[in-house]
């Protein structure tokens, strides 16, 4: 049996594991977050006004915007510290 | 990499060679998952077909539509370590029993939707668990019935994984054609069900519920222990398991995999159409890549357990991944085919070795934890590579970063296997041995 074997970890993880998911997790924040301002700035140019609301500044937003859209875009752009 | 070997058989006698094929229930279990795996899966691997139907009844997006499947993946890949759990603890049959049951109400439900949410609910929620339920704790189940030649019963298991969608799409396409979509969801729940429970009441859990050995046992081999019978032990075990580094590794290799190889799945069409392919040939991409992938999802488990598991995974992954390399350069239809022909001996041989690494690191212990571990990863790699290239599309107008993705996680995938432990040996305490001798060895962890 192959007990003796020891790994090093990170909060009582394999290594190899954690920075496979950490690396993961940082791309899709990065991509979804680079995504997110890409329709952004399209849409600030279609309408000339921003879009991502702050608050009290709901009726900036053009129309046909949904809620869903905003909220992932705004979460993506709030994780993402490069966006 | 260190060297490997074969896994000996254990208390096999000298001289005594067991066959490596035979007549033996453990094919007709086999076949048993086979048809459950293909009948189970099926409607979601033909999901495909009924965008259209139901963009023209609701006027729903297609994203919208699609967003049901990703939901259904995800829930999937989330509920699969519990259910792997859940075969360990009651067995495999149970599992199935209460996963079909579910499968039915959430395809009737399906059948009846009106509103998106309704689709997110019983598409997305109700099947995803419902498919985790009885496909997670099968191969675990295959696996209790061949103690030696386990590579040729996997091969055959993942062989008939590959068949499903190339007929499940064509049949479903059928039927909505002649009754409508929501006479298709029901049909199917009746037909689907039917079969299942027919497989149902032929499947046994372990060999000795119907006073047989597995397949490879020779005269000497312990008894084989029933997996539920002992909810402590099985937990203990399921420690063990969790303490390897193998444990969580093997899941991160399974995740870097299926984005690797999601990437070109989802996007593949596109890629050649966007060269100037057209769309028929261009979908006949996919069945050469799933048709090349049958042959080697047959041969891999095979290989992998008689010329080193490690070494086989990561030529696996080497060619899923260098092969894609090969699309820079790609701009007509034959070089399309000659691509999706060796993309598919990768693609195909990247899943079949994860039961044989379950094996040699667990030895004969239950595996349904490590398995529905494997299988989130799997499931959350296909959700994520099934994303990428959209995004990537969407931002750069091109795929050439989602294709840089998948080359690279293939690669840190076959890097990660060369860095697993070697497999001439097992991991955990010998799931067979004496409980004073258990004790020993489970001190001998804690310490």
């Amino acid at each position: 049996m192959n007990l003796g074997r020891r790994t090093f970890r990170v909060f009582r993880l394999p290594i190899q594991f954690v920075m496979v998911m950490a690396v993961s997790a940082a791309l899709v924040i990065y991509l979804g977050a680079w995504a997110a301002d890409s329709n952004k700035e399209s849409r600030a140019e279609a309408f000339g006004a921003p879009t991502v609301q702050n608050a009290g500044d709901i009726a900036v937003s053009p129309p046909e915007l949904s809620a869903d859209a905003v909220a992932w875009e705004g979460v993506f752009l709030w994780v993402c510290p490069l966006h | 990499m260190q060297s490997e070997v074969t896994t000996p058989s254990v208390n096999s006698s000298p001289g005594q060679a067991p066959k490596a094929f035979y007549w033996h229930y453990a094919w007709a279990i086999v076949s048993i998952i086979a048809v459950m795996q293909m009948v189970g899966a099926s409607i979601r691997m033909a999901f495909g077909v009924f965008i259209e139907p139901l963009t023209a009844e609701f006027g729903w997006s297609q994203g919208g539509i699609t967003f049901a499947y990703a939901l259904s993946s995800v829930v999937t890949a989330m509920v699969s370590p519990f259910a792997g759990s859940l075969g360990d603890r009651f067995g495999a049959r149970k599992a199935m029993m209460l996963g079909t049951a579910m499968f039915f109400v959430g395809m009737i439900l399906t059948g009846m939707v009106t509103e998106i949410w309704h689709l997110y609910l019983t598409f997305g929620v109700l099947l995803g668990v419902a498919q985790a339920v009885f496909l997670v704790p099968l191969i675990p189940a295959a696996m209790m019935w061949f103690r030696r030649n386990l590579g040729l019963g996997m091969g055959v298991l993942m062989g008939a994984w590959g068949v499903g969608p190339a007929l499940a799409a064509p049949l479903m396409g059928y039927l909505i054609g002649r009754f409508g979509w929501h006479d298709t969801f029901w049909i199917t729940a009746f037909g689907s069900v039917a079969i299942m429970f027919a497989m149902i009441v032929m499947f046994r859990d372990r060999p000795s519920d119907r006073d047989d050995l597995p397949y490879g046992a020779l005269p000497g081999d312990p008894p084989q222990q029933k997996v539920n019978a002992d909810p402590e032990k099985v937990k203990l075990f399921t420690r063990f398991m969790r303490n390897t580094a193998a444990y969580w590794n093997m899941s991160s290799i399974h995740f870097l995999g299926c984005v690797g190889h999601a990437v070109i799945l989802v996007y593949i069409i596109p890629i050649a159409v966007h060269e100037g392919v057209s769309l028929i040939l261009a979908a006949s991409l996919l069945t050469v890549m799933s048709g090349v992938s049958v042959t080697t999802r047959l041969i891999v488990p095979v290989m992998a357990e008689r010329m080193g598991t490690r070494s086989v995974m990561t030529v696996a992954y080497l060619i899923q991944g260098l092969t894609v390399i090969l699309l820079f350069w790609t701009h007509d239809a034959t070089m399309f085919y000659l691509f999706a022909i060796v993309f598919g001996i990768g693609y195909g041989g990247e899943s079949g070795g994860f039961p044989i690494l379950n094996r040699k690191y667990y030895g004969l212990a239950p595996v349904g934890a490590a398995h529905g571990f494997q299988m989130l990863g799997a499931g959350l790699g296909m959700a994520v590579g099934g994303w990428v290239g959209g995004v990537v599309f969407d931002i750069t107008g091109g795929y050439g970063i989602a294709l840089w993705i998948s080359i690279v996680t293939s690669l840190a995938g076959a890097a990660s296997i060369m860095m697993l432990e070697p497999t001439h040996e097992p991991l955990i305490p010998d799931w067979e041995a004496p409980t004073p001798l258990l004790d020993a060895q489970a001190e001998s962890i804690a310490r």
